[in-house]
C-alpha cells in the first residue's frame, strides 16, 4: 500500500509539475491570501529564470507596496515591498540572493518593524530553497487549489452577471466590469479599483493611526542603527541607497512619529553623504485609512517615484 | 520544534537510525529520551529543567507510594505529589490570569506574576504526572504492590522519565495512560514495524495539520477584533465554520503524526480524535473529542467527585464543574472558563432531557441533530478565537448587523474548498458499513497518494499547533 501510494503521488507530481511550468499560466503566480501574495513576491526574485540583475529595487512595508508594479518594469526596477512585513524582510532577500542591484530605494515610514519570521525562515530554508528554485511546482502560487477556487469564483460571478443582467435588463455595465479576468495575478479588480476611487478615507482607521502617530516610538533610533548595517552592506557591494518617504494623511505630518522617524534617519543618514527623495506635499495625495495611498494617488505617486529616481 | 520544520525531519531520522542499529537495542529507551529532550529544548532549553524536575517528582512520589508499608503515608505521599503537579500547573500557567483578577498589575506581587513564562506542554505533561501517581495509589490501594514500579528506582526512573518525555505526544498530546504505556516498553525490531498504518496516520495528519488547517489559519486570521467588525455577515458565518474546521484539522492532525510517530518507534498511542463532528450531542462530542483529555478528566476528577451515583443535583454540579475545569485547562483566561460551562451546561440539558422526555426522534432526525450540535460547538469555538468576552459579543453583532456589507466572495471558497476534505472524511465515517466503502478501500492508495501530492504541493506556512497554547 505505501509503495503504490508513493508512486501515485510520483506520478501526479511529475505530470502537475510538467503543466505548471510549460502549459497553465506558467507567468501567473496566484496568491490565495496576503501573506501568500508576500512569499510570490519574494520567490519570483529570488527564483527568476531571467537572470538579469534589476536596475533598481524598493524595499518596504504595504504603504510603498502601492507603488505601480507595471509602471516599475518598464524601468527595470523591482517592487518588493510587503503587506503587513518590513523593510528588513526585503532586505534579507537581496542578501541572500547575492546580486546587488544599481540603487535599492528604502521606504522609511514603517521602520521600526522586525523582519517577519515566517519569511525568515521561508528565506532561509537551504533545502526548500533548492527544490523552489528548480521545480516550479512546489513555489508558492502554483498551488493546486489555485485551480479550482478562482476559475470557480469567476464562474459564480459570472452566474451573477447573468442574473443581474436578467432583472434589469441592463446592458450598459460590462461583463468584464464586474468578472475579473482568470489568470491576473493581482488581487484587485477592476470593479475593486472604480469602488474605492468613490469610497471616503476609513475615520475609524484614520482615527486610530492619528493615536498611534501621536506616540512617540523610542524604538526608532535603535531601528535606524539596526539599518545602517544593512545599508553599509549595500554599499560595499556597490550598490547607491535611495530613501524615501510614502506620502500619508496630512493629519499624519506633524505627529511625533513622523517627525521622531526623518529626525532618526537624517541623524544617522545625513543628506550630504546619502540620497533622499524629496519628500512630497501630503495634500496633494488622498489615503483610504490615513496611510495607504489610494490607486489614484497611487499611481501619481509612482509618477512621481520614476521622476525622482535616477535624479 | 514543530512536526512541520524541516529539523524536525532530520531529528526523526537520526533518532530513527540510531534506534534500530543493533548495537543500541538495549539503548533505545535511552536514545528516545534523549532525542525527545533535544527536541523539547531546541525551542526553550531553560524549560528542559522544568521537564526534568517535573518528572523527577512523579518519579520519586511514585516509587514512595509504591515501596511505602503504610496506607496512610502512601495517601499522603499521593496528595503531595497531586499537589505539586497542580502547583507547577497554575504557577506557570494561570499566574497571569491570577494576576490580572485578583492583583494590581501595578503591585509587586502582580507585577511578577505577570512575566511568569509559559513552558509548551506544561499543561499535558503535568496531567501525565498527576494520573501515574494517583494510579500507583490506586494499584497500591488494593494492598499489593503497582505492576508499573519497577524495584529498581533507576529502571523506574528512565520509564518514567520515557513515558512523560517521548516526544511525539510531549507538547500537545494524547495523554497517555501509564498502564497503557509502561508494559509496551521493551525492545523494539524494525522488522516488526507496522509500515502501512504509520503511514496513513502520519499521511492523514500531515494533510489536516499543513494542508487543511495552516491554510485556513490564513483566512481565519481576521477573525480578531477590530477586522472582523469591517466582514460581511455571510463572510463571519463561514470564517467561523472555517475555524470550526481548523481547530479540528489541527489538533486531530497533530494526533494522528503523534500516532504515526511512535508507531515507527513500536509504540501505540491510544485515537484521540474519532470523528468528534459527526456527533448527534453533547455527550457524544466529549467521547470523540481529545478522547484522552476527557478520559482523564473522567477518571480523576469527574469519578472521585461523586460522578453520577450521588443523586442528579450532585451529577450536574459535577458535570459542571468538571466542565469548567476542563475549560480553564485550555487556556489562562476567563472565555475558556465560560467555554466549559457552556459545554457542562449542554451535558446538564441533556441529561435533564434525556431523564424527563421519552420521546424518540426518528432516525431522519439524525442529521438535523448533527448539524445542530455542530452549529452549537461551532458557535463556542468563538470563546477560543476571542478570549475578550466583549469582543465575542461584537462578533454576535457584526453578524446581525453586516448584513449589506459586500461578501468576500474568493476568501469564502477558499475556506469552503479547504474545509470539504474535513467533511468528506467525516462522511466517509458515516459511509464505513456501506458496501461503497468497501469497495472505495481497495483503491485507498490512490487517496494516500492524491494527499501525499497535497502535502508536498498546498501545505500552508507552518503555523503552532492551535493547542501548543494549552
Amino acid at each position: 500500500m505505501v509503495k503504490k501510494s508513493l508512486l501515485v503521488c510520483l506520478v501526479i507530481f511529475f505530470l502537475y509539475n510538467v503543466v505548471v511550468t510549460f502549459f497553465w499560466y506558467p507567468e501567473i503566480y496566484m496568491p490565495e491570501h496576503q501573506q501568500q501574495n508576500n512569499y510570490i513576491t519574494a520567490q519570483k526574485y529570488l527564483y527568476s529564470n531571467d537572470r538579469k540583475i534589476f536596475e533598481g529595487i524598493i524595499v518596504g512595508s504595504s504603504l510603498a507596496r502601492r507603488i505601480d508594479r507595471d509602471s516599475l518594469k518598464k524601468v527595470n526596477i523591482y517592487n518588493m515591498c510587503f503587506d503587513g512585513l518590513s523593510i528588513y524582510d526585503g532586505l534579507n532577500a537581496i542578501q541572500i540572493k547575492g546580486e546587488y542591484p544599481k540603487r535599492v530605494f528604502i521606504e522609511i515610514n514603517v521602520v521600526d518593524k522586525d523582519a517577519d519570521k515566517e519569511m525568515t525562515n521561508m528565506l532561509n530554508n537551504p533545502i526548500t530553497n533548492i527544490l523552489r528554485a528548480n521545480i516550479v511546482a512546489m513555489r508558492d502560487g502554483k498551488q493546486p487549489m489555485r485551480f479550482i477556487a478562482p476559475p470557480l469564483e469567476h464562474r459564480i460571478l459570472g452566474f451573477e452577471y447573468a442574473l443581474y443582467d436578467w432583472r434589469h435588463k441592463n446592458r450598459s455595465k460590462k461583463k468584464n466590469d464586474i468578472v475579473p479576468a482568470i489568470g491576473e495575478d493581482h488581487l484587485v479588480s477592476a470593479d475593486t479599483i472604480k469602488s474605492e476611487e468613490a469610497r471616503p478615507v476609513n475615520k475609524a482607521f484614520l482615527d486610530r493611526n492619528i493615536e498611534r502617530y501621536h506616540l512617540n516610538s523610542e524604538k526608532v533610533y535603535t531601528y535606524v542603527d539596526q539599518l545602517f548595517y544593512y545599508v553599509s552592506d549595500l554599499q560595499q557591494n556597490g550598490t547607491e541607497v535611495v530613501f524615501f518617504e510614502m506620502p500619508l494623511h496630512p493629519l499624519l505630518l506633524d505627529t511625533e512619529r513622523t517627525k521622531t522617524i526623518r529626525n532618526a534617519f537624517l541623524e544617522k543618514f545625513p543628506c550630504e553623504k546619502y540620497l533622499y527623495l524629496d519628500f512630497t506635499d501630503f495634500s496633494e495625495y488622498s489615503t483610504s485609512d490615513g496611510l495607504h495611498l489610494e490607486p489614484k494617488s497611487a499611481l501619481k505617486y509612482t509618477n512621481y517615484f520614476l521622476s525622482q529616481a535616477w535624479r | 520544534m514543530l512536526f512541520t520544520d524541516y529539523m524536525f525531519f532530520g531529528l526523526l531520522l537520526v533518532t530513527f537510525a540510531f534506534f534500530y542499529i543493533p548495537i543500541f537495542r538495549k539503548k533505545q529507551t535511552l536514545i528516545l529520551i534523549l532525542s525527545s529532550l533535544f527536541f523539547y529544548a531546541y525551542e526553550a532549553p531553560w524549560f528542559t529543567f522544568l521537564l526534568l524536575a517535573s518528572a523527577s517528582i512523579n518519579i520519586l512520589i511514585s516509587y514512595f507510594v509504591n515501596s511505602s508499608s503504610s496506607l496512610s503515608i502512601r495517601k499522603r505521599i499521593s496528595a503531595v505529589g497531586v499537589i505539586l503537579n497542580i502547583s507547577l500547573l497554575v504557577f506557570f500557567k494561570y499566574s497571569q490570569l491570577l494576576s490580572s483578577t485578583f492583583f494590581d498589575p501595578n503591585s509587586s506581587i502582580g507585577h511578577f506574576l505577570l512575566f511568569i513564562p509559559l513552558p509548551i506542554g506544561i499543561s499535558f505533561f503535568t496531567f501525565e504526572g498527576i494520573s501515574l501517581v494517583v494510579d500507583v495509589w490506586r494499584d497500591t490501594k488494593r494492598g499489593h504492590k503497582s505492576d508499573l514500579i519497577d524495584p529498581s528506582l533507576k529502571v523506574h526512573a528512565q520509564k518514567t522519565l520515557f513515558f512523560i518525555s517521548f516526544f511525539p505526544h510531549l507538547i500537545a498530546g494524547p495523554i497517555l495512560k501509564a498502564h497503557e504505556f509502561y508494559p509496551q516498553i521493551k525492545q523494539k525490531f524494525f522488522k516488526d514495524i507496522e509500515w502501512s498504518v504509520a503511514f496513513k496516520n502520519l499521511i492523514v495528519g500531515y494533510f489536516l495539520k499543513s494542508v487543511i488547517a495552516d491554510n485556513l489559519k490564513n483566512f481565519t486570521f481576521w477573525l480578531v477584533y477590530p477586522y472582523f467588525e469591517h466582514l460581511s455577515t455571510t463572510d463571519l458565518l463561514i470564517m467561523l465554520f472555517g475555524y470550526s474546521i481548523q481547530i479540528f484539522a489541527d489538533f486531530a492532525g497533530y494526533s494522528l503524526i503523534a500516532i504515526g510517530l511512535a508507531k515507527l518507534f513500536g509504540y501505540k498511542f491510544p485515537l484521540n480524535f474519532n470523528f468528534p463532528y459527526i456527533s448527534s450531542s453533547f455527550k457524544e462530542f466529549w467521547k470523540r473529542w481529545h478522547i484522552s483529555l476527557s478520559t482523564f478528566l473522567m477518571q480523576y476528577l469527574y469519578i472521585p467527585l461523586g460522578g453520577n451515583r450521588k443523586g442528579k443535583l450532585r451529577t450536574y454540579l459535577n458535570l459542571m464543574l468538571t466542565m469548567f475545569i476542563g475549560g480553564l485547562w485550555h487556556g489562562a483566561a476567563w472565555s475558556y472558563a465560560v467555554w466549559g460551562i457552556f459545554h457542562g451546561g449542554m451535558l446538564v440539558i441533556e441529561r435533564l432531557i434525556s431523564n424527563n422526555v421519552k420521546i424518540r426522534l426518528p432516525e431522519a432526525f439524525a442529521p438535523v441533530k448533527i448539524i445542530f450540535i455542530f452549529i452549537l460547538i461551532t458557535f463556542s469555538w468563538l470563546l477560543f478565537k476571542l478570549p475578550e468576552f466583549n469582543h465575542v459579543i461584537l462578533y454576535f453583532k457584526s453578524i446581525y448587523g453586516n448584513q449589506d456589507l459586500a461578501n468576500n466572495l474568493l476568501t469564502n471558497l477558499y475556506i469552503l474548498l479547504y474545509s470539504l476534505p474535513v467533511v468528506f472524511y467525516h462522511i466517509l465515517y458515516l459511509l464505513k458499513e456501506k458496501r461503497i466503502f468497501q469497495f472505495l478501500i481497495k483503491y485507498e492508495f490512490i487517496a494516500y497518494g492524491i494527499l501525499l501530492f497535497f502535502i508536498i504541493t498546498n501545505s500552508g506556512s507552518s503555523g503552532s499547533f492551535i493547542y501548543f497554547q494549552f
